[in-house]
């Protein structure tokens, strides 16, 4: 143990209740940081998993004819590459797109989707519904389907081509459970009777209130579509490689491919900020904790002036007296940190448990959580530089203190 | 403001000296400047034949370190520590012992002030005149080369300054010398000679006065008294 450290040591333990004070600042300030980020983005995480369950990680939709360079060099003003694509609605040869796209090693699995949008009516409630029509046993290696259900059975809707999966927000809003008879208008007026197989819940607001699933080919005739897919949704190995993944689809299907960053955007950026917004408002604590230290320092420091001289005039250089203050703003970051993180993951479980009725954007029963290393991570950094900067001040006084007028001073 | 003017030592081992003037004479000004603490604005400084006004504060920390032990008119002891702790924090910094044995010779350097009983007192808890006998201690931690003392019984009664100044000199008369490393024990001045060189240097009534003192060898002591009623 260096000598700095084993006096910073003393001094802190001869003033325990400046000690608890500055401690419990740096412990709150880090614990909240760590539960309100495993809050925010646990709904963020949630959002994104649902969506990505159920829409795919990245979508490959619209052909659009390829642009080639003019001879002629345009002008600066001109508009972009991708403004003068014409874009053609649906996909063409899509089991020869989803034959290549398997060769990518990111790419789990894919599922073509006959998407439109369709009236539906039970009893005597309608509702606008945006009906998938997919193929059953490729969709369940794409997506989570399997995982949404909450009533009826997968393979009653595989076994059967004139039933559906409602989803459940939708199955509210009609009055309807498994079993029972809903109908879809198809563009010629029709009314198409069908069954429901099984009711689903995403947990995303916006999907469970509108999807509807239906088999691929009657969608299509239900439709009136002239091709079998609309687009191909892909599953991911890593989701987060997707927008990269997209621009070689673009480059090679001659397809619009989106990657669910984009596709989610305006979403992904409300989340961002409230994480943003709730990590300013926590980290004004851990900087109230730091100007804590440093008004608890600066006051250690005016009160060891006679011991700074003493240390000086026995061999102590500047260095070592700026160490004794530095280690114990280190020693207060570093226990405070540590109890923080502690008190941060047990406020995380906590919340995690409150009960809590959430039925708009998102569904879900309790505060929803996720536990990342990086919140402790970044608190603890935050702790760390507000501790140094709160400490070094001080530090440097003490230093540049000189001991004759001290000694001068008391002994005169 | 000239503190000192025309002030040179030509000090050498072996020897004991004791300034003597009013208060606000310079006797402070010129230990601190011995002791590196306060460097001069012009002249030089040499320890050992060895120039010390042109090095670092760092440099100059480490010649404090190694070489002096101050003793203040306030003892000037670390309050968060015992008695026992106080002796080891220079030898903390010197950093040539291992934790037991800077343990082993604070407690003998505290043994040889009789204070071998209170090692575990919280200097706080000591009187006057033991938190002094402490300080002296606590200067010869290190094994300095030169002990400076800034009217080192000023702020003890007339009891205590008897014995803490006989103290100094009985530890030095009688040899102190824990780590037994084969150098010569160190000599202070007898009693009776500092005495002399008190009343010698009260009769020029200021200014430095020198004695010679075979005993001393390797280690010179500069002490500083206020003339009684002076200033």
């Amino acid at each position: 143990m260096t000598p700095p450290l084993y006096i910073a040591l003393r001094f802190l333990r001869h003033r325990k209740r400046a000690l608890l004070l500055s401690l419990s600042g740096v412990v709150f300030g880090v614990g909240f940081f760590v539960c309100t980020q495993a809050q925010t983005e646990g709904f963020a995480r949630h959002f994104i998993n649902s969506t990505i369950g159920s829409n795919g990680a990245l979508v490959v939709r619209s052909r659009f004819r390829p642009h080639y360079e003019s001879l002629v060099v345009p002008s600066r003003s001109a508009s972009s590459d991708t403004a003068l694509r014409a874009f053609f609605e649906g996909i063409t040869n899509a089991s020869e797109i989803m034959r290549v796209s398997r060769q990518f090693s990111n790419v789990v699995a894919c599922s073509p989707v006959l998407r439109g949008t369709v009236s539906a009516r039970a009893g005597f409630q309608n509702a606008t519904a945006d009906l998938f029509g997919i193929d059953p046993p490729l969709h369940a290696r794409t997506t989570d389907i399997l995982r949404q259900l909450i009533a009826g059975s997968y393979d009653d809707f595989r076994n059967n081509t004139s039933s559906l999966i409602v989803g459940s927000r939708l199955a509210e809003d009609l009055g309807v459970h498994t079993g029972d008879t809903m109908q879809l208008l198809s563009p010629s007026g029709e009314y198409w009777r069908f069954t429901i197989a099984a009711i689903a819940r995403a947990g995303v607001g916006s999907i469970d209130s509108t999807r509807v699933y239906s088999h691929a080919r009657i969608a299509q005739n239900l439709l009136q579509r002239p091709f079998g897919a609309s687009m191909i949704i892909y599953k991911l190995r890593d989701p987060d490689r997707a927008p990269a993944l997209a621009t070689q689809f673009e480059r090679l299907f001659q397809h619009v491919a989106n990657s669910w960053q984009e596709r989610e955007q305006a979403n992904l950026q409300l989340f961002m900020t409230l994480r943003i917004s709730a990590a300013i408002t926590v980290s004004l604590i851990i900087l109230l904790a730091g100007f804590g230290i440093f008004n608890v320092l600066t006051m250690s420091v005016l009160g060891k002036v006679k011991e700074i001289a003493i240390l000086r005039s026995m061999g102590y250089r500047r260095i070592d007296i700026s160490a004794i203050f530095l280690w114990q703003g280190a020693l207060v970051a570093a226990v405070g940190s540590v109890l923080g993180c502690l008190l941060g993951a047990l406020l995380t479980w906590g919340v995690g448990h409150i009960p809590i009725r959430i039925r708009g954007l998102l569904y879900a029963d309790h505060f929803l959580v996720t536990w990342n290393w990086r919140h402790y991570f970044w608190a603890t950094l935050l702790a760390i530089i507000a501790v140094f900067i709160a400490s070094y001040v001080p530090a440097r006084r003490a230093a540049e203190l000189p001991p004759v007028v001290t000694l001068r001073g008391s002994s005169v | 403001m000239h503190a000192l003017r025309g002030v040179s030592l030509d000090l050498e081992p072996g020897t004991v000296h004791a300034v003597v003037g009013p208060s606000g004479c310079g006797k402070s000004t010129l230990l601190y400047v011995l002791g590196l603490l306060d460097p001069p604005d012009a002249g030089s400084i040499a320890i050992e034949s060895e120039p010390v006004s042109h090095l670092s504060d760092n440099e100059l920390a480490r010649k404090r370190n190694e070489f002096i032990g101050f003793i203040f008119q306030f003892h000037f002891l670390m309050e968060d520590f015992t008695a026992q702790e106080n002796i080891m924090i220079p030898m903390r910094r010197l950093g040539q012992l291992p934790e037991d044995e800077m343990g082993e010779r604070a407690a003998r350097l505290l043994d040889a002030v009789g204070l071998g009983n209170k090692l575990s007192r919280p200097s706080r808890h000591l009187s006057g005149g033991e938190q002094q006998r402490v300080a002296i201690a606590r200067a010869l931690a290190n094994d300095p080369r030169v002990i400076l003392a800034d009217e080192p019984t000023g702020n003890l009664d007339t009891k205590n300054s008897e014995r803490a100044f006989a103290l100094l000199q009985t530890l030095v008369q009688q040899g102190e010398n824990p780590r037994d490393d084969g150098r010569p024990n160190r000599r202070q001045p007898s009693s009776r000679h500092a005495r002399a060189q008190l009343l010698k240097a009260k009769t020029a009534q200021n200014g430095v006065a020198q004695g010679d003192n075979n005993f001393l060898r390797h280690v010179w002591a500069l002490f500083s008294f206020a003339l009684a009623g002076a200033g």
